[in-house]
């Protein structure tokens, strides 16, 4: 994420300008494991996902992606804030949180653990 | 672990005995008064009216039994003591001894005999977690629950666990050991969606069971959001609570209630020595000497969020609270538990995307 915040704003904004025209039922997204995270990281950290997927479905998918069980703790954030909940679309959350870019950052984490 | 001065002021009068309160209190009366500790009646456990009040909820907390780390145990992969890495299994353990206590107390009503007796708590509810009887004996064991831990998620003796670790941990340790209160059930709904046909199958499949519900959350990256601390007040004052399993950071606490800002809760962070039998000397060990108070913008991020119902009733008076609680939250104080009728089954057929532009296509 940091390679790809490093590319000039106006880069990435005329980028998220192509795409959104070219694929016009979906939105742009950057995802990828906050640094701190053990989590294994995501092969790719573009995507480009339906307006209409639901967040719990969204989460999901990078679930399986990143191989991890269904007990395994997982968590998503974006802006710092917890995702938006399970039942809004996509296309919800990119409005309302979208980066100046035109892209979604969506970051993900695992528990924290005591001892 | 944590270190020494990073501990709060308040907490200054945790190690002053305070023997006059709960458990602790009943058991010096009835020693005083030369009477059998089985004749002293425990407290009724129903919670608290004065929710956002210290003193009541410090009062009500100190009748929940407290489980610290313990030192001379049976050799778990070569530990004969938890201390610097069980403070979380201590703190799940506590919660588990608080809900047991809640469904045995509600079966004791249902069959209209005497109230609750610390004869109860020492026979019938801390045998439970005796460090050295494993198996079927002593289902809660912190035996038991490294050795389900580690075929469940590879964690061993001497790892630390998370509020969501341990508790997919305890409910297979509940469905696995317990053969005591084959009616105590748990469910730990991990997206933050309770589904009401789960609870409903406990509760009605067996009018006698009894329900914990645990919802394991993470409530920001490296602070709580100020937007949630509503929705914990509202989840812990409610009469279905059975707390948090949380703390400060690397620091496992039980959360039992709030006052102002600040979360009270109950500290496993004391080495004891391992006890064998539950008798009225090591019954003493299992009585808290004071809570801890932290501040919640000092509180972890990782809580889990814990109910229990004892009945349909009780599972309906939290649907519809958690319901309540969605349709009053706004950008200030955002909802934490969502609630449905089932899970859904999602039908998304294109996990791996072709490559367009550097995209990933979903």
């Amino acid at each position: 994420m940091k390679d790809f915040k490093s590319q000039p704003l106006e880069k990435r904004k005329s980028d998220s300008k192509k795409v959104l025209k070219k694929f016009p039922t979906k939105v742009p997204i950057i995802c990828y494991k906050d640094h701190n995270s053990v989590l294994p990281s995501l092969e790719k950290d573009k995507y480009l996902i339906p307006k209409s997927l639901k967040v719990l479905e969204f989460e999901q998918i990078i679930r399986k992606k990143i191989s991890l069980g269904e007990k395994e703790a997982l968590a998503f954030f974006v802006n710092e804030k917890l995702m938006p909940k399970k039942d809004s679309t996509m296309d919800e959350v990119y409005a309302q949180n979208k980066d100046e870019d035109g892209f979604l950052y969506i970051v993900y984490m695992e528990e924290n653990i005591s001892g | 672990m944590e270190k020494q001065e990073e501990r709060c002021v308040e907490d200054s009068k945790k190690d002053q005995p305070t023997q006059e309160k709960g458990l602790m209190n009943i058991f010096m009366k009835s020693m005083g008064m030369n009477i059998d500790p089985a004749e002293a009646q425990y407290r009724l456990i129903c919670y608290p009216k004065l929710i956002n009040d210290r003193k009541e909820m410090e009062s009500y907390a100190s009748y929940i039994p407290w489980m610290t780390y313990r030192e001379g145990f049976k050799s778990i992969g070569g530990y004969e003591t938890d201390t610097g890495w069980g403070c979380m299994i201590r703190v799940a353990q506590m919660m588990l001894a608080y809900t047991l206590m809640r469904h045995f107390k509600h079966k004791m009503d249902c069959s209209q005999s005497q109230g609750l007796m610390v004869a109860d708590i020492m026979k019938n509810i801390l045998p439970l977690f005796l460090d050295n009887l494993a198996q079927h004996e002593s289902p809660f064991s912190i035996q038991n629950i490294i050795k389900e831990g580690e075929k469940l998620i590879g964690k061993g003796a001497g790892e630390w666990y998370g509020a969501h670790s341990i508790s997919q941990v305890i409910k297979t340790v509940n469905e696995n050991y317990n053969m005591q209160y084959t009616t105590y059930k748990i469910l730990t709904f991990n997206d933050g969606i309770i589904y009401k046909n789960e609870i409903d199958e406990v509760l009605t499949f067996n009018p006698l069971n009894g329900c914990c519900i645990i919802i394991p959350l993470r409530l920001g990256l490296k602070k709580i959001d100020k937007c949630y601390y509503t929705q914990i007040k509202k989840a812990l004052s409610h009469p279905c609570s059975a707390g948090i399993l949380g703390g400060k950071k690397t620091y496992a606490l039980y959360c039992i209630g709030y006052f102002d800002e600040k979360l009270i809760t109950q500290d496993p962070h004391t080495i004891q020595d391992v006890v064998d039998e539950i008798d009225e000397d090591s019954f003493s060990t299992y009585v808290s000497r004071g809570s801890k108070i932290i501040n919640f913008s000092d509180s972890d991020t990782t809580m889990a969020f814990c109910f229990f119902c004892n009945c349909p009733e009780d599972a309906i008076l939290l649907y519809e609270s958690i319901e309540e609680w969605q349709t009053q939250a706004n950008d200030q104080d955002e909802y934490l538990i969502s609630i449905k009728e089932q899970k859904q089954e999602y039908v998304h057929d294109k996990d791996e995307g072709e490559i367009v532009d550097d995209f990933e296509l979903l």
